[in-house]
């Protein structure tokens, strides 16, 4: 490729990632919920259909977790249609055996055309507040099937040629109890995707198809040699890991995830065999949702300057037995999918990873304690409420990289609620927000500090909590530590509370009754014996260690005045080698 | 006149034959042997033409339930169309039962057409099939399907039927069902346009408008004759828990053969499936007056236009949305139409004439997870009423299973079924078949519960109240006493 045509690929690739951050700034900006306007519970990308199949060609960073999954979504829609798919057509899916993951995230996607046929597919795939079904909100931990998760929405239009299917979209918000909320957020989500049609066809004006197939090949083949080479940088062998779940929240616990990664040369394969079979719980992770999360652990080891899109998995081979908890019969239920089974499958990678590709690992701990409550407004409207700011803290630490921020890299485009917001659109009260010293997993990188939040809800409302990683710790790497314990209290209006062990089904709060989570830090990477002692001090001062936690964990020594005694600091880490030998 | 009454009976046979076929092409046993379903034809206001229907809860749905639909697709409705609804809140009752209507125009525009009101094997919820005792929210018991076009033009919209399908665990059967059902409408509508053109589209509507003006006029002397004039409020108290009931409250009126109901004081049912909805309180309390000559006649919209109430809104006779609906049938109606003989009766009706008699009720499935897992009606006998001789009017005209039937399709064998010693009926049933689940549901009075349900394991006893996901293990019993509201004539 010449110089100019390389640039005018970058162009063009440039211009498709920028229509879905548009299309990502459309949703945040109408969107009604405040999963989708405060938490960014979203994901906006553009797919391209080649040799009917969908192939992701562009994105914009959002819940990351979501990305790779609105593919298969993709192509079952153009598997649905395939013979009856019109400019103006807006399709609606979330079907967690046709291309979704759990039901509560819907994908909007439309098709865009040139010539007469379909090109490119923007799409949008979101968690709704709401899907039906038999428990508000969506999280069933009863679930023993997929109806029992909520609404199953194979491919359907709710647009057609450009005009509104009106009974299709009725029936929808019919079964929502958020229908407030779901209204809006479905038109916002259409809107994105409109928006996103307009834009691709003044690409295809301005630079002419040819130019723009030609533009996203390119790119795609660069993010695949890029990947390619990495994966080439690893030695060849066979590596095996495994992880658990805690449990399935119906009596099955520590149910494994097992992976082999395979390094031969430039391919690799992740071979899931030896993988527990599915359960009668809600935890089960649909293919789409396991090679989303397959996805995110292959692309936190590559440099982040590469575009993430098909290429990066042109790479690879999945194995995923059918039948297995990464890979169910229907109609097993998957509603709490995205944050336990599909969390494992990255830490999986990560961990097989680890043994050939030290230092590209770490950053997972998506083992969330899920805390979710609903009540009515004044007015009788419900609202349904999923703990984001409690959700926070967890991220692991990687190679020259403390764990950072709030939430992992799994939810990358997620952010804080705000808190005025919180307070504003839910009867919600948010009375602490604040890291835990010495909850976190050390190492010469160490994990993002545990969080302890304090919510009180004003109003009676019902909470449910659905415990990840008490007894199975975000992993740390390379000798790191694992990350703390989660551990969720629901209190009283009084202040009695009462530890949830693994989950509380719509327990009934009290208005001002509270949910105190104190969500684990994430795991370190190295010996944390190497941490250099000042930077230990730093997280003393900063109050992400006590002085206690510095000499337990790392082996140094501080005085009352913070000062580090260097003489019983190294006596103090000799002592712990020796041990460890 | 007699030349309308001719065309007349024609347009009722074409009800009765949709009716006919849909039983007899239909796929599940809730169809072919529940019988629950109806047939109507409407004209396009819409006014119930004619009905044929195997129990009462359908009286005045059919007819609410396209209104819904003619209202939702007023200006979208074509040639080829039909279109479909399933929603307590769209002029339905329990859940899982669905409309189905296919508009005919003739000469350009909808004068006469067919509908059908059946219950789905499936459509999702909770658990399969429905009978949810615990519900609290219509969406626990069922998909709601708001009016829907399942063909658009003589198109099949199959992405509505996938969607449908999709949200059901016995897919197979809803699927016949369905098609069954959209066959028949096609028959009635061939039919419909045979007899227009045959005998001129005006006869026919002068026909249809004069049997309307003469059942509403007979309905109102048969009510003017049998009751006189009433003013008369009745009040019960409906048990929808072991220790919590709720009020409900009618005020019976006639007047000029009219009937009135004024729910004023009826209670709210917000926890459990026991509402109703305004057109299910309507078409019972019409059954409760004219249960005597109803069979006799066609129902159509004469008989409906008989019927007025006013509730509260947001109590057990007019529930607000999400409420739950789906044991209306199976008791609050029973109630309903209890209070309202009694009113007409003055305050006692004669136990002889009873209608109602809600009595226990079992559904078995596969445990949950299984992909295709129709429910199972296990419902071996019946509760005795009217006199003693047999079901409740308000049973419906429901088929007996036989004990073959059971014991080859569902593996259930019907170990004993008899009339005991207290005259009741007991019936004994065996699961030979794999392991199910079963909701149990044992209705309540004021006398305590209505009937029993035990569970025999291993020689094991445990009488059942109301309960979900009980396990029925092979080899495991279920003793069904059904209750008795009326001593036997003979004795």
């Amino acid at each position: 490729m010449d110089k100019r045509s390389f640039v005018l690929s970058q162009v063009v690739a440039g211009s498709l990632n920028t229509i879905a951050d548009e299309m990502s700034a459309t949703v945040t900006r109408t969107a009604r919920s405040p999963v989708f306007n405060e938490a960014h519970d979203f994901t906006t990308a553009i797919f391209e259909m080649k040799d009917m199949k969908s192939r992701l060609v562009a994105q914009s960073p959002g819940c990351t977790l979501h990305l790779y999954a609105v593919a298969m979504a993709v192509d079952r829609a153009i598997d649905a249609f395939k013979y009856d798919l019109q400019p103006g057509d807006v399709i609606l899916a979330s079907d967690p055996y046709n291309g979704g993951t759990h039901i509560p995230d819907l994908v909007v996607i439309t098709p865009v055309f040139h010539d007469r046929k379909p090109i490119l597919f923007p799409a949008v795939r979101a968690h709704m507040g709401d899907v039906g079904g038999p428990v508000a909100g969506g999280y069933n931990p009863h679930a023993r099937d997929v109806w029992q998760d909520g609404l199953v929405m194979p491919p359907v239009k709710i647009v057609e040629r450009g005009e509104k299917r009106a009974d299709m979209f009725d029936l929808i918000v019919a079964n929502n109890r958020i229908a407030h909320w779901i209204n809006g957020d479905l038109d916002s989500m259409i809107g994105a995707c409109q928006l996103a049609s307009r834009r691709i066809g003044e690409l295809f004006d301005r630079y002419g198809l040819d130019t723009v197939r030609d533009a996203i090949q390119a790119n795609v083949d660069y993010s695949e040699r890029r990947v390619r080479a990495e994966i080439e940088s690893w030695a060849d062998g066979e590596y095996y890991a495994e992880t658990f779940v805690d449990h399935d929240y119906q009596g099955q616990r520590d149910v494994k995830i097992a992976c082999k990664a395979i390094v031969r040369g430039s391919d690799l394969t992740l071979d899931f065999t030896g993988t527990d079979p599915q359960v009668k719980g809600f935890i089960n992770s649909p293919i789409a949702n396991t090679m989303s999360f397959i996805f995110i652990g292959l692309t936190t080891c590559c440099d982040e300057d590469i575009p993430i899109n098909e290429g990066c998995m042109a790479p690879v081979t999945v194995i995923a037995p059918e039948g297995t908890v990464i890979n169910p019969r229907r109609p097993a239920p998957v509603g709490t999918c995205t944050c336990s089974a599909g969390a494992e499958v990255t830490e999986a990678v990560l961990l097989a990873l680890a043994q050939c590709a030290p230092k590209r690992v770490g950053v997972n701990a998506h083992k969330m304690p899920l805390v979710m409550s609903y009540g009515s407004y004044d007015d009788e409207r419900m609202w349904v409420f999923l703990n984001f700011i409690g959700f926070t803290g967890g991220a692991g630490a990687a190679y020259e990289t403390d764990g950072w921020g709030l939430y992992p890299p799994l939810m990358t485009g997620v952010i804080l609620p705000s808190i005025e917001m919180t307070e504003i659109q839910y009867p919600t009260r948010i009375l602490k927000h604040e890291y835990v010293a010495d909850q976190t997993g050390a190492g010469r990188w160490r994990g993002t500090p545990g969080l302890e939040t304090i919510t009180q809800h004003l109003v009676p409302n019902q909470t449910s909590v659905m415990m990840e990683g008490v007894r199975h710790t975000a992993k740390g790497m390379v000798g790191g530590e694992h990350g703390a314990s989660n551990r969720v209290y629901l209190a009283t209006p009084e202040g009695a509370e009462t530890e949830i062990p693994e989950y509380a089904f719509m327990h009934p709060l009290e208005a001002g009754g509270a949910i105190r989570t104190i969500r684990g830090g994430g795991g370190g990477w190295g010996e944390a014996m190497e941490r250099p002692p000042e930077t230990v001090r730093e997280d003393v001062i900063d109050g992400y260690v006590t002085r206690e936690g510095a000499l337990a964990d790392y082996g140094v020594v501080l005085g009352e005045d913070l000062a580090i005694d260097v003489t019983a600091t190294e006596a103090a880490r000799a002592e712990r080698l020796a041990r460890a030998a | 006149m007699i030349r309308s009454q001719i065309l007349y009976s024609r347009i009722a046979a074409i009800a009765r034959e949709l009716a006919e076929t849909v039983g007899r092409t239909a796929r599940s046993p809730g169809l072919t042997e529940g019988r629950r379903y109806a047939a109507a034809l409407l004209t396009g206001e819409p006014k119930l033409v004619a009905q044929a229907q195997y129990d009462a809860s359908h009286v005045f749905l059919i007819r609410d339930s396209v209104a819904a639909l003619l209202d939702r697709f007023a200006f979208n409705l074509g040639e080829g169309d039909i279109v479909l609804v399933g929603d307590p809140y769209s002029g339905g009752s329990t859940p899982q039962a669905i409309t189905i209507a296919a508009p005919l125009f003739y000469e350009g525009e909808l004068v006469l057409f067919p509908a059908v009101r059946a219950e789905m094997a499936d459509l999702a919820g909770e658990f399969p099939g429905s009978l949810h005792p615990f519900a609290s929210e219509t969406w626990q018991e069922a998909v709601r399907f708001t009016p829907l076009k399942l063909y658009r033009h003589g198109l099949l919209q199959r992405d509505a039927l996938r969607f449908m399908l999709r949200n059901s665990r016995a897919e197979s059967q809803v699927r016949a069902d369905i098609e069954a059902i959209v066959s028949a409408l096609r028959g009635a509508s061939a039919s419909l346009v045979a007899l227009m053109d045959e005998k001129g589209r005006k006869a026919t509507e002068t026909a249809i408008a004069q049997t309307i003006a003469h059942s509403r006029a007979l309905g109102a002397a048969e009510i003017t004759e049998r009751f006189g004039a009433v003013d008369r409020t009745e009040r019960a108290s409906l048990p929808v828990s072991v220790d919590a009931s709720v009020d409900l409250v009618v005020r019976v009126t006639t007047a000029d053969g009219h009937l009135g109901l004024d729910f004023t004081g009826t209670g709210a049912n917000r926890a459990g499936p026991y509402n109703m909805t305004p057109g299910q309180a309507k078409g019972y309390a019409l059954v409760a007056a004219l249960a005597e000559s109803l069979d006799a006649t066609t129902l159509n919209d004469g008989h409906l236009q008989l019927v007025s109430m006013t509730a509260p809104k947001g109590s057990l006779v007019d529930p607000v949305l999400p409420a739950a609906t789906g044991l209306s049938d199976a008791v609050t109606a029973h109630h309903l139409v209890g209070l309202v003989r009694s009113a007409l009766h003055g305050g006692q009706a004669p136990d002889e004439t009873r209608l109602d008699g809600v009595q226990p009720a079992v559904l078995a499935f596969l445990p949950i997870g299984a992909e295709d897992n129709p429910p199972i009606s296990l419902d071996p006998g019946f509760s005795l009423s009217a006199q003693g001789w047999g079901p409740p009017v308000l049973a419906g005209r429901r088929l007996m299973p036989s004990a073959e039937v059971l014991e080859a399709r569902e593996h259930f064998n019907l170990v004993s079924r008899e009339i005991g010693a207290d005259g009741r009926i007991h019936a004994v049933i065996r699961n030979d078949g794999p392991t199910l689940e079963g909701n149990f549901f044992v209705p309540r009075d004021a006398g305590g519960p209505r009937g029993r349900l035990t569970l025999v394991i291993d020689g094991a006893r445990q009488v059942l109240e109301s309960a979900v996901l009980v396990v029925i293990p092979p080899g495991g019993l279920i003793e069904f006493i059904y209750p008795t509201y009326a001593e036997r004539a003979d004795g």
